[in-house]
């Protein structure tokens, strides 16, 4: 007994154990302490997002396919951020069971299972077994083959799926959800989707240039001299040009309306026009003209209650993507994420701007 | 001279009182050329020589059960916001693992009619509307609808949309609604009235009832009868808000049954008394196939009575002579150099294979194709037909196009832009390219006086129409006795349209009685299609093609009961020899912005019964399959040999790509040409055609 104490306490004065010991408390006390003051909801783990080169590669091709030419570092930087931000969807949908819970995938997983047992022996059985179970096997036999991780249109509902429960905003509610004050700030921050667009009523003569041909635009310059000096009125003046299907006096259309009838060009001049006098000659897609302005309306802004239901519309879809893009950033935290630029032939990363 | 005052004294006072009394007529409403049938400001562009309107009138959104079936999210709100505000809509992708496409009309429309399946408006509010808890929505059809639209196979959406066809729209002597609808607690007429409530809604909401008077919408549906896939589909169009409470389906007329259909229009429309006004478009005659009974056609059958051909006339004033499944006004053969009743070449236009809308029915040889699905000898027939019917004609028919858009995307027409109008069923691309006879269909314009339901509802009343198939030339056509033949006389009157109306009549209308002695004379003008921006990323502007020509296109009746046709140039050059650049298919060669004449027939006969009308060719341009066979590497232009070996690799890929099935050869259809087809090309002319003017000779 006296032995044994005595080899136990030789051993325990060993630096080598007494560094170990040492070295246990402290790895067990860091442990602890981590436990202690880890926030119940990064428990389940920062897990590790990579974007492969191969990935990039993948989203290269892509875009050169879809546009023709190879995205920019800043185009490739947002294909990279949408990559992520889709992978993290993904993975919080397969986190809410997502993808057990709709039936949509169900039934795309038992069509693939069944594809993919297709030509085995054991389809001869399987017109003969009871077609509810059958799905069924299908089904956990997908699961078992981790179809349901591989296939891209499950994987695409999912990132689809999630993405509206994050930016829900119910709709029901959406009249009441926000006050006029809202709504009159909206309007105010994008005037330019509801201005009322400036007008004009004018009347014109016309110089087609099939009739004309080469001579057309001389005609018209000294058309014009001719309306000047002799004072001639818009009424009495078209019957001095050419014939024009649309007619000669064009009540209050917008910019916009006289570029759809009367092609590009006309509809830029226009604008600059001044009124009560005869300008031109103006071209057209037909010809040339001579245009007396009689009046302009300005382009103002409509009123509220004018557009009440396609502010609320506006304001509601922008209240979403702000819910989706800070919900994301949320999410985003519980991912250490890692993009993996791929290396050119000369060894250099590939793609990656200077400031990473 | 006192007796006179006194009278006068006597009736003024009543004349002011009966002025007076007159309700919500302001006194600038009062000498309107047309009835205001509703309350709205009157529009600022007023011209009472009328001024061209282009729109739509045949478009299926998402509350038509086939739409929906093929994963269209657009409600008729979607629509109206596309063809007024340009709005950008979504449409589903080729593949489900792929982003949607998007879709943007790149000129907004002036009016537009949503015209979704009225068949089945109650079990697609039921299946696709309605709360968790509603009666019927976990029937079978409900949970096969919704899958299908989810765009995940299974299950097919072309079996579903079979399967809700088969009962309300396809059968020959009856219709039922879906077996859902017999279900404990299912409602579904009352779900019909809530869908057709949501339908009018969308269409006040975007009717411009200011004094702008940006934008017309037509509260309307499609009566979707189809016995044995005959296809005899109209839309019905009202006038105005006034409408009934239930739309009056195939499944209202117990089947097919057309006469039952204007019955029941009367019935609840016209005779209730709240001022509901009602026409109704059919369209696609040629794919109406025909009967033993019919065995001219099926669209325009025989009438049975003299009523029938009274109603026929009054209910229908037009026809689609293009929409998406092709065109109908005539039909040659070039290959065996044959037509139906007719040699005019042209009539290669936009022909499908079939003449009925089955996808598996075979393509008919020229010479057994009913005569009447073709629109221009229904006109002919209808004149030899008259005398028969109290010297009503029963197929007076006035010319507008249209799109049968599946999409929500209304006025979908251009050929570069064509994405196919069928949702899923038209992507990817070699599913669209294997339905290769198909088109984007035409557009619907009128000549009224200002934008308003009323004066574009009579336009179309009186048939002052014309229809284009796709672009926006500008046509005006006018028949009478007294124009001035003398060559560049009223063609440069810069007051030529009012001389159009004051000596004669316009479009659609019936020549003024004969002045003896002299020939009918017609004044054509038209002008090209100025061209269309880019509004989408990756897109070019499109410039207005050149005009080639101007044809009028008579149909006559001789003693004998016999008809006949003949098509003559008036204007242009046919043989401007205009054609594509075929790398790049921009258009090239010499046309003309606008032309004009004033066309006499000298072979004029005043015993016999004839009408005409004018048709306006663009030069060539490339059709929507040539830019899509390129767009996958097949090119069209190129020799049979080197294209068969293009169509072989794009083939393959889409198999590899599980597009296609293996064996599937849709590619093929890119080589196609003149040579080794009856009726398509790499290119084609897009053209306009006027309705027509009649000539009727007196009793």
């Amino acid at each position: 007994m006296k032995r044994m104490i005595n080899a136990f306490s030789r051993v325990i004065r060993a630096p080598a154990l007494q560094f170990l010991f040492i070295g246990g408390l402290i790895f067990t006390a860091n442990m602890w302490w981590k436990v202690l003051t880890q926030d119940n909801a990064s428990r389940s783990s920062t897990e590790e997002l990579v974007i492969t080169a191969v990935h990039i590669e993948q989203l290269r091709r892509d875009w050169t396919g879809q546009t023709g030419f190879p995205p920019t570092p800043q185009q490739e930087r947002a294909l990279i951020e949408a990559a992520i931000d889709q992978e993290v969807l993904y993975r919080e949908a397969l986190a809410l069971g997502l993808d057990r819970r709709d039936i949509a995938i169900r039934r795309r997983l038992i069509q693939i299972a069944r594809f993919v047992a297709e030509g085995s022996e054991q389809d001869e059985e399987a017109l003969y077994r009871n077609p509810e179970q059958d799905d069924e096997a299908m089904y956990q036999k997908a699961l078992e083959l981790r179809l349901d991780r591989s296939d891209l249109v499950v994987r695409r509902r999912l990132v689809t799926m999630m993405g509206l429960i994050l930016e829900r905003v119910p709709t029901e509610q959406a009249p009441s959800l926000f006050t006029d004050a809202e709504l009159e700030n909206y309007l105010k921050r994008h005037p330019e989707r509801f201005i009322e667009p400036w007008h004009v009523q004018f009347t014109h003569v016309y110089l087609g240039e099939d009739r004309r041909g080469a001579r057309a635009k001389e005609d018209a310059l000294r058309l014009l001299d001719k309306l000047r000096a002799q004072h001639i009125k818009p009424a009495d003046a078209p019957g001095l040009g050419d014939p024009f299907l649309l007619g000669y006096h064009f009540l209050w259309k917008s910019r916009a309306e006289i570029e759809q009838l009367l092609g590009p060009r006309f509809a830029s001049s226009i604008t600059e026009l001044q009124v009560g006098v005869w300008l031109g000659p103006i071209p057209s897609s037909y010809g040339w003209h001579l245009v007396w302005v009689h009046a302009t309306r300005p382009a103002g802004m409509q009123a509220l209650d004018e557009v009440r239901n396609q502010v609320l519309q506006a304001v509601l879809k922008e209240r979403r993507k702000q819910r989706l893009r800070d919900k994301l950033r949320q999410l985003r935290t519980r991912y250490s994420v890692r993009v993996e630029y791929p290396v050119n032939s000369r060894g250099k990363l590939s793609g990656r701007d200077s400031d990473g | 001279m006192k007796v006179w005052y006194k009278i006068v004294e006597a009736w003024v006072p009543i004349i002011l009182l009966i002025c007076l009394a007159l309700p919500g007529v302001s006194r600038s409403e009062q000498n309107l050329p047309f009835k205001r049938t509703e309350t709205r400001e009157p529009c600022d562009s007023f011209d009472p020589l009328r001024q061209p309107f282009f729109g739509e009138t045949h478009v299926h959104t998402n509350f038509s059960f086939d739409a929906f079936a093929f994963s269209i999210n657009n409600d008729p709100f979607d629509a109206y916001a596309f063809a007024r505000f340009q709005k950008e809509l979504e449409l589903p992708p080729p593949i489900p693992s792929e982003p949607e496409r998007t879709a943007r009309i790149r000129k907004p429309l002036d009016f537009t009619a949503v015209t979704d399946h009225a068949e089945l408006f109650g079990e697609m509010q039921i299946c696709t509307r309605s709360s968790p808890d509603t009666p019927g929505i976990d029937s079978l059809e409900c949970q096969l609808m919704r899958e299908a639209g989810l765009n995940m196979p299974p299950p097919d959406p072309f079996n579903v949309t079979a399967i809700w066809s088969l009962n309300p729209i396809l059968r020959n002597f009856t219709a039922r609604s879906l077996v859902m609808c017999e279900g404990p607690g299912v409602d579904c007429p009352g779900a019909a009235v809530s869908m057709w409530l949501d339908i009018q809604d969308a269409a006040e909401a975007f009717y411009d009832r200011s004094s702008e008077c940006k934008f017309t919408t037509f509260v309307a549906y499609e009566y979707t009868a189809q016995p044995s896939f005959d296809n005899l589909h109209r839309n019905v169009i009202f006038r105005n808000d006034k409408v009934p409470e239930s739309p009056i389906s195939n499944v209202t007329t117990g089947g097919p049954f057309i006469p039952v259909l204007w019955q029941k229009l009367r019935e609840e429309c016209l005779e209730a008394g709240t001022g509901c006004d009602v026409l109704t478009i059919p369209h696609n005659p040629n794919l109406s196939g025909s009967t033993r009974e019919d065995p001219a056609g099926r669209m325009f059958p025989d009438p049975r009575s003299v009523d029938e051909a009274r109603e026929r006339a009054f209910f229908e004033p037009l026809v689609e002579i293009i929409q998406h499944k092709g065109a109908s006004e005539c039909r040659f053969d070039r290959i065996a150099r044959m037509g139906v009743q007719t040699v005019d070449e042209l009539c290669t236009f936009e022909q499908v294979l079939p003449d009925t809308l089955s996808t598996t029915a075979p393509s008919v040889p020229i010479d057994e194709f009913p005569t009447r699905d073709m629109v221009r000898n229904a006109l002919k027939d209808g004149m030899a037909l008259a005398p028969n019917f109290d010297g009503i004609n029963p197929f007076k028919y006035g010319l507008i196009g249209s799109t049968d858009d599946h999409n929500g995307a209304p006025g979908s027409t251009l050929e570069p832009d064509f994405q196919g109008h069928g949702g899923t069923n038209d992507a990817p691309l070699a599913r669209m390219i294997d339905k290769f006879y198909l088109g984007p269909g035409g557009l619907a314009v009128v000549w009224a006086e200002e934008n308003s339901r009323d004066s574009i509802f009579e336009a179309m009343l009186r048939k002052e129409a014309y229809g284009t198939s796709g672009t926006r030339p500008v046509v005006r056509f006018f028949g009478g006795w007294e124009y001035d033949t003398r060559p560049n006389k009223l063609c440069n009157q810069v007051n030529r349209v009012e001389i159009g109306y004051e000596k004669g009549v316009p479009m659609g209308s019936d020549l003024p009685p004969l002045v003896d002695g002299t020939n009918p004379r017609f004044l054509v003008a038209a002008m090209k299609d100025p061209g269309y921006p880019a509004v989408l990323p990756g897109q070019e502007p499109i410039r207005g093609t050149p005009l080639q020509r101007i044809q009028i296109v008579k149909g006559w009746v001789d003693s004998d009961g016999v008809t006949h046709e003949k098509v003559v140039n008036v204007a242009g050059n046919a043989n401007n020899r205009a054609k594509v650049k075929k790398k790049t298919c921009e258009p090239k060669g010499a046309g003309f912005k606008e032309l004009c004449t004033v066309y006499e027939d000298k072979d004029f006969d005043p015993t016999q019964p004839a009408f005409y009308y004018a048709r306006v060719l663009e030069n060539p341009t490339c059709r929507w399959s040539t830019f899509a066979c390129k767009a996958a590497g097949v090119d069209p232009f190129s020799r049979q040999k080197k294209c068969q070996r293009q169509a072989a690799v794009a083939n393959a890929k889409a198999v590899e790509a599980g597009e296609i099935e293996e064996g599937d050869t849709p590619f093929n259809n890119c080589c196609l040409n003149e040579k080794n087809d009856p009726f398509l090309d790499q290119t084609l002319q897009e053209r306009a055609w006027t309705s027509p003017i009649w000539y009727v000779p007196e009793e």
